[in-house]
């Protein structure tokens, strides 16, 4: 049961995560079509266009690294995993993992240490650069947990394969 | 902390299969602690890489290239390809070669080029008889026309970061796209001699119109891109934003080949596209911040100048220098990486940062196209479904005459300084 509500969850954050990514992108382009728009139809463009659209994405880059990880799309280059058997690659993915975690906790450390400075309010919008800042140890914990899965579910396999190609 | 060190450790983590992404900014993270660099400075600096105006055109760019590979506007624009080239000698290849020039002139990415072009072409090639592995070679070579044609994503990066006119760079693209499409014509032209490749038996005038008015919206959009930047109507990132709607117009509302319902997906694999980049782009920043702090590009620039002071030479080695790098790193990353770099060279390249952004884009661009990390060579190789091995042996003919157009396009500069200075007063 506790499986059931867990992937229950799961499902739910994933969904999350992909409808904020879609309304980010979508609002990016609303706002720069809006400004073009305006500015030809009244005389004077809006003020807010600009900033929004910077502040969407920022947000988008920093929480869509979460969706990256999530389908395994990141940019890299694979020479060496192909090169070994099926339980070496698994765990070669699994120490990758581990690295990548570590890299990821220094960047919410930095992400609240800069949240932290951002005291002040957004020139156009006047909202708090806390809530762009944000984004970056968010996006990095939200990144953590879909890590943190993969690197449970790949040691859970590992063990498991392990005793059935031991025989 | 040694630069060397620095970069070491960011080769070290890429090996092993750490992402990109992470291995920069792990080496990054780990300078600022070994060297008691200001905490707050990681945090900032990446920040400051994904917070950029200009930026903003790229992901809109690969949103109207993906609502535009969803719809019909490929099926569209190869009738109009084949009505146009397709009587050639090497038919449905002049036909991909032409119809990525066409397609180009909407999207601004070789990797969406090569896999919604190889989704159609290289079916239809193998079909026609053509080889798998030439099928796959000339989608691949020809993919790489879309970033230099404009719009390009790449432009707009390169633009982002040497704080250039991303609307001359844009121009400054349409020559040297025109030039590398006329030399891959060619070189098609010569390795078809072989072969018995049906053709269309003769040019038709009546088909060439009804394909023509068939593709005249879709037509249409370049020609509002270009033309609303050149007369200062909207900015770059403007016009990215009504290629989107024009997109969804066209697809949804007038020809009605994109249901609502595969919208949805559609975006969110742009913005999925999007934050892969632009989080290559955002560590990039602080990576990049470093490099220029030890002082590494004075250190590149007087290796290089230690060689030869002339600027044709200098040119030359330039391109050497990205082909080879290109042939080992992502391109994203490379431009990032290797822009202020060059940068600080241009007075003795005797280049201006329009002629060298054409240059730096076109060369690591050829990388997509190359093992052991070209992206388009992945996307083809698995439409075509044929090995590396085989791949590499059918590109060399079309990326030599590439690397050809690259170093013409160094060192003619009129090629890419003529176009934007007569309409860009």
């Amino acid at each position: 049961m506790t499986d059931r509500t867990g992937s229950k969850i799961a499902r739910l954050a994933i969904g999350l995560l992909h409808g904020v990514m879609v309304a980010a992108l979508a609002v990016l382009a609303l706002s720069v079509f809006t400004q073009v728009v305006m500015r030809y139809a009244l005389s004077a463009p809006p003020f807010w266009t600009e900033e929004l659209a910077r502040f969407m994405l920022i947000w988008l880059t920093f929480i869509g690294i979460a969706s990256v990880q999530l389908k395994n799309e990141q940019i890299g280059v694979d020479w060496i995993a192909p090169l070994l058997p099926p339980g070496g690659q698994l765990l070669m993915r699994v120490v990758t993992n581990l690295v990548v975690l570590a890299i990821l906790g220094a960047i919410v450390w930095a992400g609240f240490a800069i949240a932290a400075l951002g005291s002040q309010t957004s020139p156009a919008l006047g909202i708090g650069m806390y809530f762009i800042y944000g984004a970056l140890p968010v996006g990095a914990i939200a990144t953590m947990l879909v890590v943190l899965a993969q690197v449970v579910q790949d040691i859970a396999t590992l063990v498991s394969g392990e005793t059935s190609n031991g025989g | 902390m040694a630069v060397e060190v620095l970069i070491l450790l960011f080769f070290g983590m890429a090996l092993v299969g750490v992402p990109i992404a992470y291995a920069i900014a792990g080496a990054s993270i780990l300078y600022v602690v070994m060297t008691g660099t200001p905490w707050p400075v990681v945090g900032q600096r990446m920040i400051a890489g994904a917070d950029s105006f200009p930026l903003l055109a790229a992901p809109l760019f690969m949103l109207a290239g993906a609502i535009m590979n969803g719809g019909g506007i490929m099926a569209r624009l190869l009738r109009l390809a084949d009505a146009m080239i397709g009587h050639v000698r090497g038919g449905l290849a002049q036909v991909n070669v032409l119809s990525s020039l066409l397609m180009a002139g909407m999207s601004g990415s070789a990797t969406a080029d090569a896999a919604g072009q190889g989704a159609t072409m290289i079916p239809a090639m193998k079909k026609s008889g053509y080889p798998a592995p030439m099928s796959a070679a000339v989608t691949s070579a020809s993919s790489v026309i879309g970033p230099i044609f404009p719009p390009s994503v790449p432009f707009v990066i390169y633009g982002s970061v040497a704080q250039v006119s991303i609307g001359q760079l844009f121009i400054a693209g349409i020559v040297p796209g025109l030039i590398m499409t006329g030399f891959l014509i060619l070189t098609v032209y010569v390795m078809s001699r072989r072969g018995n490749y049906r053709t269309r038996e003769r040019f038709e005038l009546g088909e060439f119109f009804v394909a023509l008015r068939h593709a005249a919206l879709d037509l249409m959009l370049p020609v509002i891109i270009v033309g609303g930047i050149v007369g200062g109507i909207f900015t770059p990132v403007e016009a990215a934003a009504i290629a989107v709607f024009y997109a969804l117009l066209l697809e949804m509302v007038i020809f009605r080949q994109l249901a609502p319902r595969a919208l949805l997906p559609i975006v969110l694999g742009a913005a999925r596209l999007t934050a892969m980049i632009m989080f290559v782009i955002a560590v990039s920043n602080l990576f990049g911040w470093i490099l220029v702090r030890e002082g590494f590009g004075q250190m590149l620039a007087d290796a290089l100048l230690s060689i030869s002071s002339d600027p044709v030479v200098l040119r030359c080695l330039v391109v050497v220098l990205l082909l080879v790098l290109g042939l080992l790193i992502e391109t994203v990353v490379l431009i990032v990486l290797i822009v202020p770099i060059l940068l600080t060279l241009s007075p003795q390249l005797m280049m201006d940062p329009v002629h060298l952004g054409v240059t730096v884009v076109f060369s690591t661009m050829l990388g997509l196209i190359t093992p052991p990390v070209g992206l388009c060579m992945f996307l083809v190789n698995a439409i075509a479904g044929i090995s590396v091995a085989t791949y590499t042996k059918a590109i060399l003919p079309y990326f030599l005459a590439l690397i050809c157009c690259a170093f013409v396009i160094a060192l003619v500069p009129p090629l890419t300084t003529w176009l934007p200075q007569l309409v860009m007063r």
